[in-house]
């Protein structure tokens, strides 16, 4: 009894994971992808557009007018557009095969704002590609991709609640030359953004912290030294940028701070909010806070479920603590 | 979702009017056939809104364009009698494709009229196969692609030049495809349903009066075209049957109707004669007309070969030897058929009551023929005596005759004496009658004009001659050649030199123009208009090919249609740039191919120099391999010899042996 249902059992197991092949197969279900990847047949689909299957209908109603009439020259007009017909399903394979996405690259962003990604082409058969439609589930951008050239399609998403956000799939499709066929390809690559929560506005005081009311000078950017410079992402602080660096035209740069120092440093620990009801209205608060610690350059650290944590500056520690908010699930207890 | 937000785009300035041009050169053929009622306005409703500053001013409201067609339907209706017809319904698809562009907003409005369009553009084929159909569709063709391609791409404006050239190219591309198919369909030569009426020549006419041949004489459109066996023979053999007139009114003469048959049966041609048969090819123009035409005597039942090769007899004969065809006649029709060129031939039936009759008209011509029949014993003295008087008395061959009274065959043979060949065989046929010889009025053509390896036959050839019953056997005896004996010999142009001023035959060149066009249509209408099931099977035959069955077909199609896929997809601009490159740029190339394979390409922008070294920090053991082949590529690029072929070649086969010490060995 226990036999019979383990091998009935064991064949849904085999035909799902048989399922789930073919359907990643075609569909491109999962995240599993590796950039660059290049659109190779075996990727793209192309079947008849509407006005295509039209474009053939009337075609084929011309060779049955021809056939009763006896028309010679029907007949040679209708070919002439079946043959365009079978050149263009060959255009619009060729305008699509061996595009390579090389790269998507997107920034964190604050909630309310839309989240952008950058999708880079790049062309290597020395063939102009042309009228390419890039599409996530809700934004689409039609590129034209020179010969031996790189393109990029920006795709924006509106997101409207902090988190972990993923780009999904992409479909590359393209309907070039003459819209009788469409061509696509989906592409789904891992891709990671997080989303912080949105700040609070206006932006709020500082928590009154014990160290703080005993009126300690917090050093300003310039009184530092910074340990290395990073390449300036939108959304690092204005105040950690190498000025110097930009001026001299040697390009964006924000500068990183650690430092040791622990006497006149905020500590953001969840229960500063305690006054606060909703978890995102707090989350929002210290949200605030770390963004305006991060512009004045006073070394900071969210807490979060214990009581003290390294205190640091820098683009880098301010994105580990938003992203910290952005996946927050529970309040500590 | 964004695909129909694209489809309810409105649509640009220029794709608008470029989409009125396509229009415009699709109507544009069917402006020669259409009556002008419907073209007119059919063309306007395009052109109003082609011209900006016409389409600001005259904007039609939407709620009108209904009721406009609705009107357009109607009247077309009543013109034409009926609705569900070839000629209603193309008028009717002139019409709406007007009405279709002047309403068109959005891409998908333009979709559906560029497809009817296309289909717009194929129905002037109903009224005309000629090069100049063809000449008229190409550019019409180009702008279907044209206007699709706007439509994908959104804008002519932003690249005309490039959308041009890839249009032409993929119209390039797609003509192997059809010429395959064109050749390799089969033809079914059925003449399937709805009436053709075409833009036939009159040409023949089942009855004869004075005049109606001679206004024939003024046409030089051809009728049809023949290709002899073995030889053409004589002018004066040349004798076209076509229509027998064996009944009289008095004034007209006209067809009795005979039973047809299937076979020779009745009459056969004289024993006694060695005349040579003869066998053509017939390739008529589209007629009205019931008759096929064959040299006189025909022996042979006009056959086609059908798409299995066997010969389909397409015509019955009637006891008068006159070809009554068994299909209609409304496109080209090529057959083959036989003739023994004789003058004479037995009949079995003695000849009706019929062939005797005739009416109280023209007294003074059958008292006449009477007096003669006293004085001359045979038959055949008789007619002779008559053509004899002909050519005595002054008789002129004339295309401008004198209008005639009521007594029309006297006052020609007693009064006037001008006449052209309708004249002469039907006062001839009468004369014969009333001295009790049964005759008869046989019209065809006579003469042709051999141009090349083939003859052309026009209307102005139509000729009209008689038969009469003598001996028990029908002689043929024609009238008109007592009187100008080189219509006979020389054909018609020679006979009525001066007369036919609209001519081409008067200037030389303009003949031989005319010739060479006749020749270039003809090949034309018997190679791309009458391609038929014989045609095709004659082609498997000098291919070396059997007929192939429908797998076969189908086999071969996708065997040439593989090659063609092939022969567009090769990267043939990577197989010639790399002929063209520089032998080290291409070693270059290859290697940086075959460590891409690796996971170690070049990046964009990263010179030889920093590609090298990366390389050789991943793979140390390789670094002499790697700066040896760097050295060579700088020496056979840049250095100081590099222009001269043999360094670059030396430098080449350094790279490739470096490349092979890496391990490729590609």
């Amino acid at each position: 009894m226990a036999n019979s249902s383990a091998t009935s059992a064991a064949s849904p197991v085999l035909r799902n994971r048989a399922g789930r092949h073919f359907r990643q197969r075609l569909l491109r279900v999962d995240a599993r992808d590796a950039l660059p990847l290049r659109l190779k047949h075996e990727r793209i689909y192309i079947l008849p557009t509407p006005r295509g299957l039209a474009f053939v209908a009337v075609a084929l109603v011309m060779i049955l007018a021809s056939m009763n009439y006896g028309l010679n020259l029907g007949y040679a007009l209708s070919f002439i557009l079946v043959g365009l017909f079978a050149a263009c399903l060959l255009s619009t394979y060729l305008n699509l095969s061996n595009l390579t996405l090389q790269s998507i690259t997107s920034e964190d962003t604050f909630a309310g704002t839309p989240l952008a990604y950058e999708l880079m082409f790049q062309e290597s058969t020395g063939r102009n590609r042309y009228s390419i439609a890039v599409a996530s589930t809700c934004d689409k951008a039609i590129i034209d991709v020179g010969a031996n050239k790189q393109s990029s399609a920006m795709l924006l998403t509106r997101v409207t609640h902090r988190g972990e956000y993923q780009l999904g799939r992409v479909t590359i499709s393209s309907d070039f030359p003459l819209g009788l066929w469409r061509g696509w390809g989906y592409v789904h690559a891992p891709t990671c953004t997080y989303v912080y929560p949105k700040p609070e506005l206006p932006p709020p005081a500082f928590p009154l912290s014990p160290l703080k009311e005993q009126g300690s000078k917090t050093p300003t950017p310039h009184e530092r030294e910074f340990d290395q410079l990073k390449r300036y992402q939108t959304t690092d602080s204005p105040a950690s940028v190498a000025w110097k660096t930009v001026a001299s035209g040697r390009g964006w740069f924000s500068k990183e701070f650690t430092t040791t120092e622990s006497g006149d440093d905020l500590q953001f620990a969840w229960s500063d909010t305690d006054e606060l009801p909703e978890i995102e209205q707090r989350l929002s608060r210290l949200c605030a806070w770390i963004i305006r610690a991060d512009a004045t350059a006073t070394p900071y650290a969210y807490t979060g479920r214990h009581d003290t944590a390294k205190v640091a500056l820098g683009p880098e520690h301010r994105r580990r603590c938003l992203r910290q908010l952005a996946t927050f699930s529970s309040p500590p207890q | 979702m964004s695909q129909t937000d694209q489809q309810r785009k409105p649509l640009a300035d220029s794709t608008i009017r470029l989409l009125g041009v396509t229009v415009l050169l699709t109507q544009l053929p069917l402006l020669l056939h259409l009556p002008l009622w419907i073209c007119l306005p059919g063309a306007l409703l395009v052109f109003v809104r082609v011209v900006p500053s016409l389409h600001r001013r005259l904007q039609l409201p939407a709620i009108m364009m209904t009721p406009l067609v609705l009107i357009g339907a109607v009247a077309i209706a009543a013109h034409y009698g009926q609705i569900f017809n070839r000629d209603p319904c193309v008028a009717f698809l002139f019409l709406l494709v007007g009405f279709k562009y002047l309403e068109s907003k959005s891409t998908h409005d333009a979709s559906l009229l560029v497809v009817l369009s296309a289909f717009l553009l194929m129905t002037q084929f109903f009224y005309w196969q000629s090069i100049a159909a063809a000449m008229f569709a190409i550019p019409a063709l180009f702008f279907i692609g044209l206007s699709l391609f706007t439509l994908q791409r959104g804008d002519l404006a932003s690249n005309p030049r490039l959308m041009v050239h890839l249009t032409a190219k993929l119209m390039l591309q797609a003509i192997p495809v059809a010429a395959l198919l064109f050749v390799a369909v089969p033809r079914v030569s059925s003449p399937g349903f709805g009436d053709g009426s075409g833009s036939a020549s009159t040409g023949l006419s089942s009855r004869m009066s004075p005049g109606s041949i001679s206004s024939l004489s003024l046409s030089n459109e051809v009728a049809f075209r023949v290709e002899f066996d073995e030889f053409a023979p004589d002018t004066h053999d040349l004798y076209w049957r076509g229509p027998v007139l064996s009944g009289f009114n008095g004034r007209e003469w006209f067809i009795l109707p005979r039973a047809t048959h299937p076979t020779f049966a009745n009459t056969t041609i004289a024993a006694d004669t060695a005349a040579p048969t003869i066998n053509y090819t017939v390739t008529m123009e589209p007629t009205p007309n019931p008759w096929l035409l064959a040299l006189d005597v025909p022996s042979v039942l006009p056959g086609r070969t059908k798409h299995n090769a066997k010969n389909e007899i397409i015509a019955r004969i009637t006891e008068e030897k006159q070809l009554d065809s068994l299909i209609r006649l409304n496109k080209v029709i090529r057959y083959h058929t036989g003739s023994v060129l004789t003058d004479r031939f037995r009949s079995t039936t003695r000849p009706g009551a019929e062939y005797l009759l005739t009416t109280e008209h023209n007294p003074r011509a059958q008292q006449f023929a009477k007096r003669l029949r006293i004085e001359h014993k045979s038959d055949r003295d008789v007619a002779n005596a008559i053509l004899r008087w002909f050519s005595r008395e002054k008789f002129q061959y004339t295309l401008s005759p004198p209008k005639l009274g009521e007594h029309a065959i006297d006052d020609f043979l007693f009064e006037s004496r001008q006449g052209f060949c309708e004249h002469y065989s039907g006062s001839f046929v009468l004369m014969l009658r009333a001295a009790g010889i049964p005759a008869r009025v046989v019209t065809g053509y006579q003469g042709g004009e051999l141009n090349g390896d083939y003859m052309i036959i026009r209307q102005s050839d139509a000729h009209a001659w008689t038969e009469a019953y003598i001996d028990g056997h029908w002689q043929r005896f024609d009238p008109t050649g007592a009187v100008a004996p080189q219509r006979v010999e020389r054909g018609i142009g020679e006979a009525l030199r001066g007369e036919r001023t609209n001519s081409y035959q008067q200037w030389p060149w303009v003949r031989s123009i005319n010739l060479q066009w006749d020749k270039l249509n003809y090949q034309w209408q018997s190679i791309v208009v009458g391609f038929d099931a014989g045609l095709q099977n004659r082609l498997w035959q000098k291919l070396g090919l059997q007929q192939p069955g429908a797998l076969g077909l189908i086999l071969m199609i996708f065997a040439v249609v593989a090659v063609w896929i092939v022969l567009i997809l090769a990267p043939w601009r990577a197989l010639l740039n790399r002929n063209r490159r520089d032998r080290c740029q291409q070693q270059w190339q290859r290697l940086c191919e075959g460590f891409e394979r690796r996971g170690m390409g070049r990046t964009t922008g990263e010179t030889a120099d920093a590609y090298i070294s990366r390389l050789s920090r991943h793979l140390p053991q390789q670094v002499n391999h790697l700066a040896a082949l760097r050295d060579a590529y700088y020496t056979g690029r840049y250095g100081a010899g590099s222009q001269d072929p043999a360094v670059q070649k030396d430098s080449a086969a350094k790279m490739r042996a470096a490349r092979r010490a890496l391990g490729q060995r590609w």
